[in-house]
């Protein structure tokens, strides 16, 4: 299934971003994605780009495809915000991102790791009382190999700036 | 004496999923053949065809709430051999740690809460009491709350190393997926020490309760429930028990070396027989040969799980685990020990092994490294095994060029053990039941003779193959039978 809706610009994608962390206090950026899978492991790159450079206020954690496996330290960390970066097949041109709420999740838009992402959002909502997200990015080949395709290297470059800027 | 007669045990009890056992008596009131039947049907092997590779070591969990984690990290290993990736020696000591503390939880919920109902409160109790609820009210709460306690701290271990404490995560091909804290791992650390104290304690239960009680002894020794096989189980270098990793040994009746083999060569020692009455497949030796449910040497049928493990190898790698290891078989007459009831207490054997095991690999100093990850290489195939608490399991998956599953195969560890456990409860009935004197009692020393395998049927009936067989009855509001469809 594929989402219909407008996303206008990555200015308008960023504008959402810097609405929703205004105010973070404590971030959880989680990148999820296969290293098998090209373009899927775009959340991680993100997140290894932003190691070392950020807060202490912002754990960063590279889940692969495994982001339950992190849900006890997401809980210690008591976060305000929680941020999920991962491909997810929008229906977009390459390399387009949103900012997705949890909610959103039921219905047209179809993450490569679907389902159990959903779950696992639901109870870090339920247990943290953080506001939880999902930016996603439309990839343009999550066939097996490895390494990012050209136009995601550059988004992920791009996403690793915004975020540098917007994180407390 | 009046014509034959079938007695039926349905369900059987204190187990993991469902059965039913059949016994024929013949117009003398002896029993002529029993068996066992397990109706489950789940579909694992087909399903995940099509599927990601890596997705798998999370799918395989669900075969069974019991022993998720002998799942996973068997699953996890064939995928490590099926990307031609070695982890480093943090990763696998991770994988081993964890494993350990599921042993932990695994035997100590067998031993109180399934087998020890028939000796501590008795084998022809009443059956409401026979159960964990007469065991704590023989033992005393405060040792109830040492077991629900040590079996949390297994759980526990699981849930810091694996994610979740049931269904675990953490594995991927070429490692796992997070490193060990310092904090974490003195928590665990300080777990492990008092699940020793706990193991040593459950021993001594079992010392009290069992072996200082003649009629339990005997009971233990009986022919009814001695069935002399070939025994599996995986082993370290020096041919002590490991759960984790190691080469599969297979030791004959008489105690001596079979074949011992790497995961890659299990097709070339094991085969599958099926029978119509059953949804369980019937492993073999292929080299000695399937003659049917019979022991002995020219029988290729051959047991797994705690006594099996203890039989095929030549001792324990922990120095308690190991005194303990030598004080069974003096007790029981020397290697091999065919008494299908020392699977108890082999059981708890292994728990103190485990949790020294725990406690040994806690303090390693590699065990907080953040080398956990190898890069895995293109996808073939690949085979993993472990010793799930039950038995060896073993998962071998052949994936195509895409890293997508082409073909799935499991022998998981009570599959092993089905023909075994036929014969046991067979020829429990047979030397238990005589001249049509049946009662409760001696319904529930049958079902002994499974119970102390800790048989998980949700793991064994894990395949499915062709049309499932379906019968559906019809049944009006008064109960009476108003059609049968079958297919």
């Amino acid at each position: 299934m594929r989402r219909e809706c407008k996303i206008k610009d990555k200015e308008e994608t960023e504008g959402k971003l810097q609405n929703w962390l205004l105010n973070a206090q404590r971030v959880v950026v989680a990148g999820v994605g296969s290293s098998l899978r090209k373009d899927d492991f775009i959340g991680v790159e993100i997140v290894r780009g932003l190691q070392n450079k950020v807060s202490s206020s912002v754990y960063l954690i590279e889940c692969e495809t495994v982001p339950e496996s992190f849900i006890e330290p997401i809980i210690e960390f008591k976060p305000t915000h929680v941020l999920i970066i991962d491909a997810a097949l929008l229906g977009l041109k390459v390399g387009a991102f949103n900012l997705v709420e949890p909610e959103q999740l039921v219905g047209p838009i179809v993450s490569t790791h679907f389902l159990p992402l959903q779950i696992f959002c639901d109870y870090i909502a339920k247990t943290t009382g953080a506001k939880i997200a999902l930016l996603a990015i439309q990839p343009k080949d999550i066939s097996f190999g490895e390494g990012l395709t050209e136009g995601l290297i550059k988004t992920a470059k791009h996403l690793t700036d915004i975020l540098l800027r917007l994180l407390p | 004496m009046s014509g034959p007669k079938t007695i039926t045990i349905e369900p059987i009890t204190r187990l993991e999923g469902h059965g039913k056992i059949s016994i024929f008596l013949n117009g003398e009131g002896n029993v002529e053949n029993a068996y066992l039947q397990v109706p489950e049907l789940r579909g694992f092997e087909r399903f995940c065809e099509g599927r990601k590779a890596e997705d798998l070591p999370q799918i395989m969990p669900r075969i069974c709430g019991v022993c998720p984690v002998a799942h996973h990290f068997a699953s996890t290993k064939a995928l490590d051999a099926a990307f031609h990736v070695d982890p480093p020696p943090a990763a696998k000591k991770l994988r081993e740690l964890m494993y350990s503390g599921y042993y932990v939880y695994d035997h100590t919920l067998h031993f109180y809460f399934l087998g020890a109902p028939d000796f501590v409160v008795g084998p022809d109790a009443p059956p409401a009491e026979r159960n964990i609820l007469g065991v704590i009210k023989k033992v005393g709460l405060d040792i109830a709350k040492e077991v629900i306690k040590h079996r949390a701290y297994g759980q526990k271990i699981t849930a810091i190393i694996g994610g979740k404490a049931t269904h675990p995560v953490c594995g991927l091909p070429g490692g796992i997926s997070k490193p060990l804290t310092e904090e974490e791992r003195q928590e665990i650390e300080k777990m492990a020490g008092s699940s020793v104290e706990f193991a040593k304690f459950t021993l001594k239960i079992f010392d009290d309760v069992v072996l200082k009680n003649k009629k339990y002894v005997d009971l233990i020794l009986s022919d009814a429930y001695t069935l002399p096989t070939y025994y599996m189980g995986l082993v370290d270098q020096n041919n002590k028990v490991n759960f984790y990793d190691g080469k599969v040994r297979v030791v004959d009746p008489e105690g001596r070396e079979f074949v011992k083999f790497v995961p890659s060569d299990y097709l070339n020692v094991i085969e599958e027989h099926v029978e119509d009455w059953t949804y369980v497949k019937l492993p073999y030796l292929k080299k000695v040969g399937w003659k049917g449910l019979v022991g002995g040497p020219t029988s290729g049928i051959y047991r797994v799980g705690p006594l099996a493990r203890l039989n095929a190898s030549e001792g324990m790698a922990t120095p308690l685990a190991q005194q303990e290891y030598e004080r069974m078989y003096e007790t029981l007459g020397g290697k091999p020990v065919h008494s299908t009831l020392a699977f108890h207490w082999a059981r708890v054997i292994e728990l103190l092994y485990a949790a020294e095991r725990t406690l040994e690999l806690s303090r390693d100093e590699e065990i907080t490294s953040k080398e956990i990850r190898n890069k895995p290489d293109s996808p073939g195939e690949g085979v993993g095994i472990v010793e799930a608490a039950r038995g060896t399991l073993i998962h071998h998956y052949l994936l195509d060029e895409e890293g997508l599953t082409k073909k799935v195969n499991l022998i998981v560890a009570t599959t092993n053990n089905a023909p075994a456990i036929c014969m046991s409860i067979r020829d429990a009935a047979k030397g238990l039941i005589c001249d049509g004197v049946v009662n409760e009692g001696l319904l529930n020393m049958v079902e002994m003779a499974f119970r102390a395998y800790d048989p998980c049927f949700a793991c064994a009936t894990h395949f499915a193959v062709g049309q499932m067989p379906l019968e559906i009855k019809i049944y009006d509001h008064e109960k009476r039978l108003l059609a049968t469809l079958k297919r």
